[in-house]
């Protein structure tokens, strides 16, 4: 029998950094200072490291070895936040069920911890959730099983658990570094959902100073600090600090494709056309992300090139058709994407009502809200947007989602207010979307 | 056809690959294979490029010219000819750091289909590079830098022919996905992200401290045979000397191959054993041979060049194998019953009483025995009859051999159809050449035993019915392996 070893924290704070889902975002207008010095950037994929190599050799030569598989699946877990490639999600799942088969979870922390990871990237948060809970009988005195349990609880919509589970992380989490940025994005992303913005650029900063003052700083860690830090200046529609944030994240971790697609969207912001159509271009040929397409081709759509928008809109339905075929990690997307279009109202409302029949998070109250008013469904629409607003969140395409709804429902003044407010956080939180804000505004008057 | 198209045509062929599995790696995936095969004058590269499900979606914009919304095989190979300059332009070659120019030889693109039905897109490229010349020590360097942004799997193989010594790199001699074809489906390996090759080559012995080319499981790697025969076709100049002696060759070509496994020697040997076989039937099976090789190798590479759209060659080839095979058993078959049934006396006529031209009679209640001098045997079967000898013939010639087909495709590519079917047509000839000295070694063999005691054996007896037995046996052998 091998002698059975814990897996370090440090490598699993690491790997559970950027679980956190993708913020969202907002805006005002900064003129573009030097749009082209992050196009003009050499362009290299990092390059699998010779720790994966060796590591699946040992898996090779002996495939009971359950704490290399630990390691590979941690290795390809941080691959899967470098690059969005759901090769290495598929590879981190296997490698995790390889170590899991060897040895049980009660002897394999590690294998645990990997499991935990994979079902939370690959959007199944309720089991994610149910094995952090099995962590937290196994280690109930460590920070970092209580982190799993609320990111997991976070993405379920269970929000009063989730700060249970963060204050715990942060009693248990000890005095590492590294386990100290990891708590204070998790207040951070707390703060933000409260409509705290400014609360969370604080946490945020923190943990850039921390994870920057680590000898040999994580940084893609760093990156998505800097990256996070963007889209909350984005969403309060402060761009130039967020362009500033985004190009820091790039001169971190040349590439970084989060970064790359949200310094297109700032650009298009800034109303520079042609150079957010340019990054956002860019950004799709590095990783097709269904947000990223659409997004590209909205912006051709206000260009007039209205044969490449019905392209990328197809590229979006076909990716969501092949992710329908291995799991449903774009499902919310590609609804939220039909009611941004005014297509298959009902497919996209379905789809969003049964997701969040299991995931009762306010971005699922704002998916059912927006598709049910799309499909017509005016009173789903007004129970789910209060759902989505209960926590105050300063998003605005909620608000502008919750006046297009009240105008839908003949509320005028709630209206007017709430698209008002809308604007008033990000003033072009959507290229498309902030436009038809205005102009049911005008309506309104 | 242009010449162009029929290039791109014949990659397609050639290279015989057309993949139907579902992409295994992620379907946003963009997949490169190098392949560098490096001679004493110049170095082969093949390139290829397999597009996943989105990638091949976001393509088809550029490649569907017509907009009716399908891929035809014109608009793919205009698409895989107008991205040739392109990714040519990205590939990097150096000699001993001086920069060497690729040219394309030929370019084609299929389709395959992936998950959800959607398609997926592979171009194959064949290039050259000319190298200048080889000292003790040559250092060249490559790398791709086509879709650098794009993930995927991203895999070089060095392979040097014979005469040429490759050592001192970190770049291995075999690949890992037989060209992108077939993925490590459920292995827990991350996409290989080989780009570049480095490494150094010498037509004398590698210094002693050198490493030399390895192959990924640490065995050495042996160097690649050149196809000899299909260079015949692609001399620079052709003078009458040449063309002679290129014939010449190719007769000799022709007679080697058939030496190789295959080609029937076993079953004519077996069929001749015994039996009462002349020079004229040696000379009918040679032709024979020869006619349905010809034609064999001109019907492939016609099929190759304007219906691979519908038949694919790599289905030919065992269907063909198995009309061989199943020709090969019926005379097997055949041969066995008459042969046995003459053994065991079974025969309608058997013991028969007949006279001879020289006024002798006796009965057949043996096999060999001697009248007027000389001792002849009446081994059944005695005869050969045209018809087997056709199907033994056929079944010899019917599958083309690689090399011929290979120098078929290229002589109509270089535009020298007439010298290509004549090299074809010799090389047939050397082939047949072959089979019929062995046919008539086994035929002449059976006599030389003829009045000795092994003669008398009873194994010598039977010897033609076990003939017929491993005949038939070998064409079920055949069938059964064309199945696979």
């Amino acid at each position: 029998m091998k002698k059975i070893r814990f897996a370090q924290p440090v490598i699993i704070f690491l790997a559970a950094f950027a679980i956190i889902s993708c913020s969202r975002s907002q805006a005002t207008s900064v003129p573009d200072a030097k749009p082209e010095t992050v196009a003009a950037q050499p362009s290299e994929r990092p390059t699998v490291s010779e720790t994966v190599r060796f590591l699946e050799e040992r898996v090779k030569r002996d495939p009971e070895d359950f704490i290399a598989n630990n390691k590979l699946a941690a290795e390809y877990l941080q691959r899967l936040r470098e690059t969005g490639d759901i090769t290495y999600l598929n590879l981190a799942s296997r490698a995790a069920n390889a170590s899991l088969g060897t040895l049980p979870a009660e002897q394999n922390k590690g294998g645990l911890i990997a499991l935990i990871q994979v079902e939370f990237s690959s959007h199944d948060f309720a089991s994610a959730r149910d094995h952090a809970l099995r962590l937290i009988e196994l280690e109930s005195n460590k920070g970092y099983p209580y982190q799993f349990l609320g990111d997991s609880l976070l993405e379920l919509g269970q929000y009063t658990e989730a700060e249970t589970a963060f204050r715990n992380m942060e009693k248990f989490g000890g005095i590492q570094k590294i386990a100290q940025v990891a708590t204070e994005q998790r207040l951070a992303r707390l703060a933000l959902l409260h409509g705290d913005n400014s609360g969370a650029t604080r946490h945020f900063s923190a943990a850039l100073k921390i994870a920057s003052a680590i000898v040999e700083p994580p940084k893609e860690t760093v990156a998505w600090c800097q990256w996070q830090l963007g889209e909350t200046a984005f969403a309060g529609g402060d761009y130039k600090s967020a362009e500033k944030y985004y190009r820091d994240s790039l001169a971190t971790f040349p590439d970084y494709f989060r970064s790359l697609a949200s310094l297109a969207r700032v650009r298009a912001a800034q109303q520079d056309l042609p150079g957010a159509i340019e990054q956002y271009e860019r950004a799709v040929r590095i990783l097709p992300d269904p947000n990223f397409v659409a997004a590209l081709g909205d912006l051709y759509k206000i260009a007039g090139r209205g044969d490449q928008a019905d392209n990328q809109y197809a590229l979006v339905e076909q990716i969501g058709h092949l992710s329908a075929l291995s799991g449903a990690l774009y499902n919310r997307q590609l609804a939220l994407f039909y009611a941004d279009h005014d297509m298959k109202p009902d497919e996209a409302y379905t789809n969003a009502a049964k997701e969040y029949e299991t995931r009762q998070d306010i971005y699922g109250a704002d998916a059912v809200a927006w598709t049910a008013l799309k499909a017509g469904k005016i009173a789903e629409a007004q129970n789910a947007i209060k759902d989505a607003l209960k926590l105050g969140t300063k998003d605005a395409k909620i608000y502008y989602h919750a006046g297009m709804i009240a105008k839908a429902a003949g509320d005028r003044p709630q209206a007017t207010r709430l698209l008002k407010t809308a604007l008033s956080i990000n003033p072009v939180f959507d290229p498309l979307q902030a436009e038809n804000a205005k102009k049911a505004l005008l309506e309104l008057a | 056809m242009n010449r162009k198209s029929l290039s791109l045509t014949i990659l397609a062929v050639l290279s015989f690959a057309f993949s139907t599995a579902a992409h295994p790696l992620g379907n946003f995936s963009m997949n490169q294979y190098s392949r560098l095969e490096v001679g004493k004058s110049q170095i082969k590269l093949r390139e290829v490029l397999d597009m996943a499900e989105i990638p091949t979606f976001q393509e088809s914009v550029a490649i569907d010219t017509d907009r009716d919304g399908k891929l035809s095989q014109a608009e793919l190979n205009a698409y895989a000819s107008s991205l040739t300059p392109q990714y040519l332009a990205n590939l990097r070659l150096t000699v001993n750091g001086e920069a060497v120019p690729v040219k394309p030889i030929s370019s084609s693109a299929s389709l395959g289909v992936g998950a959800g039905d959607l398609s997926t897109l592979r171009i194959v490229w064949d290039l050259i590079a000319e190298l200048p010349s080889i000292g003790e020590k040559t250092l060249v360097k490559f790398q791709n830098n086509n879709y650098t942004e794009r993930v995927g799997w991203n895999e070089v193989v060095i392979a040097g022919i014979e005469g040429v010594n490759i050592f001192d790199t970190s770049s291995y001699g075999n690949g890992v996905t037989d060209e992108l074809k077939n993925y490590p489906q459920e292995a827990i390996t991350a996409p290989l992200a080989e780009r570049s090759a480095e490494f150094s080559l010498t037509t004398t012995a590698i210094p002693g401290n050198a490493k030399p080319l390895q192959n990924r499981d640490g065995r050495a790697s042996t160097p690649v045979q050149q196809d000899k025969f299909a260079q015949l076709i692609a001399v620079r100049e052709l003078t009458p000397a040449i063309a002679l002696f290129s014939l010449l060759l190719a007769f000799g070509f022709g007679a080697m191959h058939a030496m190789s496994p295959g080609h029937g020697k076993t079953v004519v040997g077996a069929y001749l054993v015994g039996s009462k076989g002349t020079i004229k039937h040696a000379i009918f099976l040679g032709l024979t041979v020869t006619v349905t090789h010809t034609l064999g190798v001109f019907a492939i590479g016609l099929i190759t060049l304007f219906a691979s759209n519908y038949i694919l060659p790599e289905r030919i080839m065992p269907f063909l194998t198995f009309v061989s095979g199943l020709l090969v058993f019926f005379i097997g078959a055949s041969l066995f019953k008459n042969r046995l049934f003459a053994a065991l006396g079974w025969t309608k006529n058997a013991p028969r009483h007949h006279d001879h031209d020289d006024g002798h009679e006796h009965t057949h209640d043996e096999s060999t025995h001697t009248h007027g001098g000389s001792t002849h045997t009446h081994l059944p079967p005695e005869k050969v009859t045209w018809r087997s000898l056709l199907g033994l013939g056929i079944s010899g010639g019917l599958l083309p051999c690689p090399s011929a087909l290979v120098l078929m495709l290229s002589a109509i590519s270089l535009g020298r159809i007439g010298y290509g079917l004549i090299l074809t047509v010799v090389f047939s000839f050397g082939l047949a050449a072959t089979l019929t000295t062995v046919g008539l070694i086994f035929l002449y063999a059976g006599r030389v035993f003829v009045g000795t005691a092994f003669a008398q054996s009873r194994l010598f007896k039977v010897l033609p019915v076990l003939s017929a037995f491993v005949i038939a046996s070998v064409g079920a052998v055949i069938c059964y392996s064309s199945l696979g």
